[in-house]
């Protein structure tokens, strides 16, 4: 784009992480389309650090901050006008929609212009290419005439149709509606007033746009002129700040949200040898749901042991450690700090996911799905990748699963990149690839501890298990009602 | 916004709102055999049904209870009037399902697919609303009129009176009245409209508002004639020399789809309205049930001879229960003459717990049961079934009878157990201080070792949570409880208690 970009110093790496990745580990909650969108273009290596300094930046200056919020609210206006301006029908309608988008340009200009200094080489480069427009005489001018316009603009907005059988007659005159009296009796009644807001989108058709600017005509010639003057002038690249405000400023408030839950926010270190090394991890997937004890884990994957299988009890946390560790990946990617006590990650070049997906299979079936999804993995991940496969081959018989299996962890193992495999399975030891597993305390009715750790071989799985227990023994009772005393026999 | 004769401060939060209390109340009402009293007190299911849940939820103050007791003295010094109040909201309750039903009618043919049906159905629908909301608005002065003809004392029934006069005085209800009076001929065809649009920056127009409307002149020569003599007579308006342009004949579709938002714009919000007044008196109907419901049971004590009294209420922290001829309603109803029912005085003051002890068939259940219900009546502001009482509000009262076998296996003696500390588990869940808590005969269906002791357990945690407990029990080992703040009493072969 000819605006400087916000997200990357020269251009993106070329390299975008799947759309489905976002969806499964659940990043979707936490950031909209927009941003997946920038944080799917992944940045070059150099550009992590830069990225990460600028969000510091932004996290420890509220009014700058502030003033990029208010900066991205603009830029859903210019996407919407500039939509507008696509699909108009006549002359005064193109000429009147064109001062709106030209006076919200003007709008972003100004307030980009205001930044201050500082902030980093993207920041202080975006700051610095307003400015710069913003002191050109020429600039400046049509800024100015573009406010000034949509204000003559905005008193063309309000209209009175008058209707009688099938005749029209369109006319300034602004009595009290009906709906405005019955809403003053219903006020001075008491009543609770009406929410309810009918979402009214009627176009004007083309000849009452002509007849709106007869009933305006100073104001529409001064659009037509403006138009003629300025028509060139539009660089729709400007509405590519949307996908990169809404990223920086979508970050900030994730790292608002983990800190209000009292968990730990660092900054990862890039690693010069390849690692994945992350003490106290932490799932933010799990703030979305209240009441819940978040349990930290560590992750550590190293290019002598680049593959893990995970196995353990049934809801013991198997896929929300994945997903930790997804998260944190996708999140250094992106250059943002992550949910953990300390981490130090090197540049990956992609994050995959392989999760089970009924609604994806097709005529073939779900394990031909499966390989599919395997093989479009095995294809594009080129050594320096993490690659998570949560319960994949699962819905196979357990002899085509276990070959299936022992046959991708073979590629895999050897591929150098990081994989981490959630299985179920038995009989994965000739792998030779180490295991993780879910601790249970089997001293304490098999309670799940929600901690990972290493184990020599697959444990076995767990069915359903906990025993109802109704909390009126002595101890439960004194504990909740206090103890001795009432009662005594 | 609601009147009500239920609740002096009536909350609109406290009805609708998800009351974490009900099952153990239905438990409640169901060990006390109160749900079967009130069905046969009862004129129809469905007031049995509403005064239960009214009874589900026992009022928590001496003067939310008095304003019911107030009420019903009303009622029965006047039981015509709450008959004309019946009659009246009986209709009005039909009012508005009546108003929805008939606005659901207009697309009984499917939605319209042309911009003139859209608008038809439209101003069908205003109009049924404009409709809807000036026969509400009558019943101001219908009610304010029955009302006015009776001598009435209590705050709930002068209040009403009073409330529908400042109503019917009042003038943004005349101006509601009149814009719903605009809309009362058949077709759309017959008004000349205005309607204020406004556009966004993209001419797109986003509000619609009717700001004038006009019925077409009547064209017979009678009323062109009348027209010209009132021209005659009176001066010229003033000439109207608003900027506008004639737009002419071609903008049909446009014009119905912008004269179509206008009139549903003031739909909904004369919709909403008058469903806001509606609501001043939604729900009376069910409430009138109730009294109803009390007027019967009163009649009914009457009719034999049985005495009642309205209980004085003491405060919580007062803690007693004292009855002079405390019986059970429940053997009333089942046809037992109220001179071979034994009447006992109770009185429980300021004890952590009530032990009842005594043989089979010696009026235990009914004692019990007789202390509940009194206690459930009296904060429900009805007449109970005694001489005279003195009562203190209960925050909850929880019943765990094991008679109720409702949901056990009487084979299985292991579930019935299980049931039972279900049931008891529950109630712990829920208790708070000022509550009582009746055991009848619980955890007898386990060794009477094991199941004293887990009673012992929940006696003493009732206790240090500041609850109260009556306890019916065959368990020898409570015999040789020695608490002074444990109040013990025996039942002999006569049914009478005695004091230990």
């Amino acid at each position: 784009m000819s605006y400087p970009s916000l997200l990357f110093s020269e251009k993106a790496a070329g390299r975008r992480i799947a759309a489905h990745v976002f969806e499964d580990v659940k990043l979707t909650a936490f950031f909209s389309e927009e941003s997946i969108g920038a944080m799917r273009a992944l940045c070059c290596p150099e550009d992590i650090p830069v990225r990460q300094d600028l969000l510091r930046y932004l996290d420890g200056d509220g009014a700058v901050r502030q003033t990029l919020q208010k900066l991205s609210d603009i830029t859903v206006e210019l996407m919407r006008l500039h939509a507008a301006l696509q699909d108009v029908k006549c002359e005064n309608e193109r000429n009147y929609v064109f001062v709106g988008l030209m006076a919200a340009v003007s709008d972003f200009e100004l307030l980009a212009a205001s930044l201050p200094e500082g902030g980093g080489p993207l920041l202080q480069r975006f700051g610095s290419r307003f400015r710069s427009d913003c002191a050109d005489a020429a600039h400046s001018a049509r800024s100015r005439k573009a406010q000034e316009l949509r204000e003559a603009a905005d008193l063309a907005r309000k209209e009175t149709f008058r209707m009688s059988g099938d005749n029209l007659w369109m006319r300034s005159d602004f009595r009290e509606s009906y709906v405005e009296r019955l809403q003053r009796c219903a006020d001075e009644l008491g009543l609770p007033p009406y929410r309810g807001k009918r979402d009214v989108s009627l176009r004007l058709d083309a000849r009452m746009v002509n007849a709106l600017a007869r009933l305006h005509p100073e104001a529409f010639l001064s659009f037509r002129d403006f138009y003629t003057q300025n028509a060139g002038s539009f660089d729709d690249s400007i509405l590519s700040y949307r996908f990169e405000l809404d990223f920086y400023l979508e970050a900030l408030k994730l790292m608002d949200r983990i800190r209000a839950a009292g968990l730990p926010l660092c900054w990862p270190q890039i690693a010069g040898e390849k690692k994945i090394e992350i003490r106290e991890l932490y799932d933010i997937s799990l703030l979305l749901k209240e009441g819940v004890t978040i349990v930290p884990n560590d992750a550590v994957f190293t290019g002598e042991e680049p593959f893990f299988f995970l196995t353990g009890a049934n809801g013991g946390g198997k896929t929300t450690y994945l997903r930790a560790l997804a998260n944190a990946v996708v999140l250094f990617l992106s250059g943002c700090p992550i949910c953990a006590g300390k981490a130090e990650i090197s540049p990956l070049d992609n994050v995959f996911t392989h999760f089970p997906q009924d609604e994806r299979f097709e005529a073939d079936g779900r394990y031909a799905d499966e390989q599919r999804r395997v093989g479009e993995i095995l294809e594009a991940h080129g050594g320096n990748s993490l690659i998570l496969l949560n319960e994949t081959y699962s819905t196979t018989n357990e002899e085509l699963a276990v070959r299936s299996t022992l046959e991708l962890a073979e590629k895999l193992k050897a591929s150098g990149s990081f994989t981490l495999y959630i299985t179920h399975q038995h009989g994965l030891e000739a792998a030779q690839v180490p295991f993780l597993s879910v601790i249970v305390d089997q001293d304490d009715q098999n309670r799940r501890t929600y901690r990972i750790a290493r184990r020599l071989e697959a444990e076995g799985s767990y069915a359903a298990d906990i025993l109802r227990r109704y909390g009126l023994d002595e101890e439960s009772l004194n504990r909740r009602f206090g103890g001795n005393g009432g009662a005594e026999a | 916004m609601k009147f009500s004769l239920l609740y002096k401060n009536y909350e609109e939060t406290r009805e609708f709102a998800v009351d974490p209390m009900k099952e153990a109340m239905e438990e409640t009402i169901y060990d006390l055999s109160v749900d079967k009293a009130v069905m046969e007190l009862c004129a129809s299911g469905e007031t049995g049904n509403y005064t239960l849940e009214v009874m589900k939820k026992p009022l928590k103050t001496a003067e939310e209870i008095e304003y019911r007791q107030a009420v019903l003295t009303d009622f029965v010094g006047n039981p015509h009037l709450l008959e004309e109040l019946q009659d009246i909201f009986k209709n009005y309750d039909t009012l508005q399902s009546d108003w929805r039903e008939m606005q659901a009618g207009i697309y009984t043919y499917g939605v319209p697919q042309t911009s003139g049906g859209i608008l038809d159905a439209t101003y069908e629908a205003l109009k049924l609303t404009a409709s809807f909301a000036r026969k509400t608005v009558s019943y101001f002065r219908t009610v304010y009129e029955t009302v006015g003809r009776y001598e009435v004392q209590s705050e709930g029934l002068t209040g009403i009176r009073e409330y529908c006069r400042e109503m019917m005085e009042n003038r943004s209800l005349d101006e509601i009245s009149e814009i719903a009076s605009l809309f009362q001929r058949d077709t759309v065809d017959a008004y000349r409209f205005k309607v204020r649009t406004e556009t966004d920056d993209t001419l797109r127009i986003g509000a619609a508002s009717l700001t004038e409307v006009l019925e077409v002149e009547d064209n017979s020569l009678g009323e062109r004639m009348k027209r010209l003599a009132a021209r005659l007579t009176k001066s010229a308006p003033p000439a109207d020399d608003t900027p506008e342009v004639d737009m002419g004949e071609f903008h049909l579709e446009t014009a119905r789809s912008i004269l179509n938002e206008g009139l549903y714009e003031l739909y909904t919000v004369l919709g909403s309205i008058a469903g806001s007044i509606y609501e001043f008196f939604r729900g009376l109907s069910g409430e009138l049930g109730f009294y109803d419901t009390g007027l019967r049971f009163v009649r009914r004590l009457t009719q034999e001879g049985a005495p009642m009294c309205m209980p004085k209420l003491l405060p919580m922290e007062a803690d007693a229960f004292r009855a002079k001829g405390l019986y059970d309603l429940h053997l009333l109803l089942e046809g037992m003459p109220i001179g071979a029912i034994v009447r006992n005085d109770v009185t429980i003051d300021n004890c952590d717990g009530t032990l009842i002890r005594g043989a089979n068939s010696t009026g235990k259940t009914c004692t019990i049961r007789s202390i509940g219900a009194a206690i459930l009546f009296a904060q429900a502001g009805l007449p109970v079934c005694a001489e005279s009482a003195e009562i203190s509000l209960r925050d909850m009262l929880f019943c765990q009878f094991s008679s109720a076998e409702k949901d056990f296996d009487a084979s299985d003696a292991a579930g019935r157990f299980e049931g039972e500390v279900k049931e008891v588990a529950a109630i712990m869940e829920k208790i708070t201080p000022w509550s009582l808590v009746l055991f009848n005969e619980t955890f007898q269906t386990t060794s009477y070792a094991e199941g004293a002791k887990g009673m012992q357990h929940i006696l003493e945690a009732l206790t240090n949570a500041g609850c109260r407990y009556i306890f019916v029990t065959h368990m020898p080992v409570f015999d040789r409880m020695t608490s002074p703040r444990v109040l013990k009493l025996d039942f002999g072969k006569d049914y009478r208690i005695t004091r230990l």
